[in-house]
């Protein structure tokens, strides 16, 4: 009995501070950023929902919108492809997201109606994605740099999470911060608080319903709520994982013709 | 005299010294040499440069006298084309209604997409009132109001080489400075620097205004590193009910390569435009607005 309580102390012991240790901040970051940024290629289409006042009135409207989205992994970095497919307006509109290894993530931009393609500029990745509450870069890869800093671990709507802050160069970026939650068991980010470059809180960014398709765990609703009471959800319906695409689709100078490649069609 | 090399502490040279007399007429003559050449020096940079004078006007009046030219006290409606080419060398056109409203707290300006249908609705508000530059743009697509940041302001508009800010109503810089006075394609100009800390988009614009009319003649944008990235040349000023107008805008990006060229047509001035036409809360109906009548297709077409 004396010796069984003993062992059992000493596991405690032994347990106890490898528990209490959390992972390093990078080490948290980079688990995110795999979890959510799977390398294997995949295809979903998401329905992008605004909701905001209508101009000259108190009665708030739902927008619509319908992207086909696919991601792979390149040599070079993760390469991910937004195009509008609905509704006619801007069908066609695409963006594609680039991450190379040791230099900066960059983005491409083809509009229809000027029918070229251009690089958006450091500044303008925080303009508003097709003017809702998500910009360019909230959309994009998430970022690795050292501007990262572990606040804590907390409880999060009943998950156990880690409580990450990251800064931004007060000249580069339309946020002074951002407060991210992670899931300790699965390293998704749970939750996202952006604030402005004056340190108010401006938008709350909630990942929800995450599904496990192909074993990979997918969160198919993210919704973003900004201070002024607009708020735009994305719904990710339609995800293929291991799926076959061809490089040609992230191909810069072939993003005109996105939009009509049979892949939307499957 | 004698002249040492300090540094290897050797005596090099004797020279004899003059009589005392003429020491001092050698000293007298080139204090009054001295004397001419400070003298004269400033005059002759003057005029070299054809510096401005204490009767030229600060950058800062030159860029207001310029603001003025460009945007008379005085109702106006015109039709805008934006013609550039896409990747592929073809030609692009975009076709907008413009008004422009001179009211007691300051000036305002409205300019809505026309055409092609797929923008159609797009509509960007530029309003000032007490020295505040203000903008907003309606967006169709999403059917919402935003207001345009200070620096969005300096994005492309609509993916052409001009930005939000260039067709809108002129910024005053902050800080401005006439750098000379100078002949420029023929016309006597002021040549404006403008200096923009912590843009990033613009280091420095640099303004080449007409003297007698103060209407620009040519805007070079330089880029962040400081090199020359943008020109943008006012062609084609044409006296309309008194006030002259340059019908011709031409942007050209130096290191892509691309032109967008800005044509003003059909330009009425002291006309009637409702003050709700400058209401951001009214920025959806814009478009649908009947003062454009006389620049749709059709109506050009029969022109």
């Amino acid at each position: 009995m004396g010796t069984l309580l003993w062992i059992l102390v000493a596991i405690v012991l032994a347990v106890t501070p490898a528990m209490a240790e959390p992972p390093s901040m990078m080490t948290i970051v980079k688990q995110m950023k795999a979890v959510f940024e799977p390398s294997s290629p995949s295809t979903s289409k998401v329905i992008i929902s605004s909701t905001s006042k209508v101009a000259g009135s108190e009665r708030n409207e739902r927008i619509q919108f319908l992207c086909g989205q696919a991601r792979k992994m390149f040599p070079d970095g993760k390469r991910m492809l937004l195009v509008m497919l609905e509704p006619g307006s801007i069908r066609g509109n695409t963006y594609l997201f680039r991450e190379r290894d040791k230099q900066p993530n960059f983005t491409l931009i083809y509009l229809p109606f000027i029918r070229r393609v251009r690089e958006l500029l450091p500044v303008e990745l925080y303009d508003r994605f097709l003017d809702t509450d998500f910009t360019y870069a909230d959309l994009g890869f998430v970022r690795l740099h050292e501007n990262y800093r572990l606040l804590g671990e907390e409880n999060f709507a009943g998950v156990r999470a880690y409580k990450v802050e990251e800064s931004f160069p007060h000249e580069r970026s339309h946020y002074s911060r951002i407060i991210i939650w992670v899931a300790a068991d699965s390293f998704l980010p749970l939750q996202r608080e952006y604030y402005d470059t004056e340190g108010r809180p401006w938008k709350t960014e909630r990942f929800k319903e995450v599904v496990t398709i192909n074993n990979i765990p997918t969160p198919l609703l993210i919704q973003m709520k900004d201070r002024d009471g607009n708020s735009t959800e994305l719904k990710v319906t339609e995800v293929q994982y291991d799926v076959k695409i061809s490089d040609d689709l992230f191909d810069p100078n072939l993003l005109p013709k996105v939009v009509d490649s049979p892949i939307w069609n499957r | 005299m004698i002249i040492r090399n300090i540094a290897k502490g050797e005596t090099q040279k004797e020279i004899p010294s003059p009589p005392k007399e003429r020491r001092y007429t050698m000293s007298f003559m080139l204090a009054i040499m001295l004397a001419i050449v400070f003298a004269v020096t400033p005059a002759m940079s003057g005029s070299q440069k054809t510096l401005a004078t204490s009767e030229s006007p600060t950058g800062m009046t030159c860029m207001t006298n310029m603001k003025g030219a460009l945007e008379p006290a005085r109702s106006s409606m015109r039709r805008v084309v934006f013609s550039t080419t896409d990747d592929y060398g073809e030609k692009v056109r975009f076709i907008a209604g413009q008004a422009y409203k001179n009211v007691s707290d300051g000036n305002r300006m409205v300019l809505v997409i026309l055409e092609p249908k797929s923008i159609r609705g797009m509509t960007y508000l530029f309003s000032e009132r007490e020295n505040r530059l203000d903008k907003w743009v309606y967006l169709p697509t999403i059917r919402r109001v935003l207001e345009v940041k200070p620096n969005q302001a300096y994005e492309p508009f609509l993916g052409t080489e001009f930005s939000v800010s260039d067709i809108g109503l002129v910024p005053i810089p902050k800080a401005c400075e006439l750098i000379e006075v100078v002949e420029h394609t023929g016309v006597k100009a002021y040549k404006v620097e403008e200096k923009v800390l912590g843009g990033p988009y613009y280091s420095r614009v640099i303004t080449w205004i007409a003297t007698d009319s103060f209407l620009p003649l040519q805007r070079d944008y330089y880029d962040e590193a400081g090199r020359l990235w943008k020109s943008e040349l006012f062609k084609e000023v044409t006296t309309i009910d008194r006030v002259p107008t340059p019908l011709v805008m031409e942007m050209k990006d130096l290191q892509t390569g691309y032109v967008t060229v800005l044509r003003v047509t059909d330009v009425v001035n002291d006309t009637n435009i409702p003050d709700e036409f400058f209401d951001p809360k009214q920025l959806s109906k814009i478009a649908d607005s009947p003062l454009w009548k006389t620049y749709s297709p059709q109506a050009v077409k029969g022109k």
